[in-house]
């Protein structure tokens, strides 16, 4: 869960959530929408992947991302939205082991 | 410790469960033996089929042990009310749990509907509408199971097993209705 919390942390990713909502994306339509560099973009990518919530398939040479979040991680990231949740100081208490 | 691992292994002990409670219910209350041999039989019967499929067994057994934690439920149940460690007119009450146990097997499968992105492939035209379709259908039947829950809950039990199928039945009609109204249109021939 706590990498959850740190993917939908940044604005960025939440940004790319919300794009992959409307229909899944090539990682260079996704990448012209922001102003980040194309490394930036990739390791955005790699952190939405590895928390599950979104899905790299590759089309010939390119690509292609599309969503992949529960109703649940759906909830989280309208209510981290809506209400200024800190998901990134969730994470970090997600993530420390228990003494 | 892989995902099929931990189906297995579920499997395994729920579908064991089940077995041993039916046995105990067969000894304790032997008027309904009938009852428990079904509920012996059925469990073994489903997991073999589902061995047998030559889809993905991990998801099957999960399946199976889902069904298995249900009726050892109800199993557990009846051995309590049978033995005297809850009262024989709290019928209701386990009727009730029950109920909730199932809505929230439904909350729990709807919210998980759309990490089943491999129903819906990218490349395809139709991929926007058949993701908007997959999201849409996982939000009803999570509202639709919580408000299965909520009445089981706290409806008045002769009236939350009739109550608590309309949120189910106006989930599926949304859901059908949204399937109807999204399809592209058919291209008329000359």
């Amino acid at each position: 869960m706590s990498g959850v919390f740190r993917a939908l942390a940044d604005p960025t990713r939440r940004r790319v959530l919300a794009l992959l909502r409307e229909k899944p994306m090539s990682a260079g339509e996704l990448a012209e929408q922001f102003d980040v560099s194309k490394p930036t973009m990739s390791a955005h990518f790699t952190v939405l992947r590895e928390a599950g919530l979104i899905d790299a398939t590759r089309h010939g040479k390119s690509i292609v991302y599309q969503l992949k979040m529960s109703v649940l991680e759906e909830a989280l990231m309208g209510l981290a939205q809506t209400v200024g949740l800190d998901l990134g100081a969730a994470a970090a208490t997600a993530e420390e082991e228990p003494s | 410790m892989t995902r099929e691992h931990v189906a297995l292994g579920l499997a395994v002990v729920t579908v064991a469960l089940v077995e041993a409670l039916a046995t105990a219910l067969f000894l304790i209350v032997p008027e309904k033996r009938e009852y428990w041999l079904i509920a012996a039989l059925t469990m073994p019967i489903l997991w073999a089929g589902a061995e047998l499929t030559k889809r993905n067994k991990a998801s099957l057994r999960f399946a199976v042990s889902y069904a298995a934690i249900t009726l050892a439920l109800a199993e557990a149940l009846a051995i309590a009310r049978a033995t005297g460690a809850i009262e024989r007119d709290s019928e209701s009450m386990a009727l009730r749990l029950l109920g909730i146990g199932c809505g929230l097997v439904i909350v729990f499968y709807g919210n998980i509907v759309p990490k089943k992105a491999e129903c819906v492939d990218p490349a395809s035209p139709d991929a926007p509408r058949r993701q908007k379709l997959q999201r849409y259908s996982a939000w009803v039947l999570v509202l639709a199971g919580l408000a299965n829950t909520a009445i089981w809950a706290l409806a008045p039990i002769r009236q939350a097993a009739l109550w608590s199928m309309v949120p189910l039945a106006a989930g599926l009609a949304l859901i059908a209705l949204r399937i109807m109204a999204s399809r592209p249109a058919r291209e008329t021939r000359a």
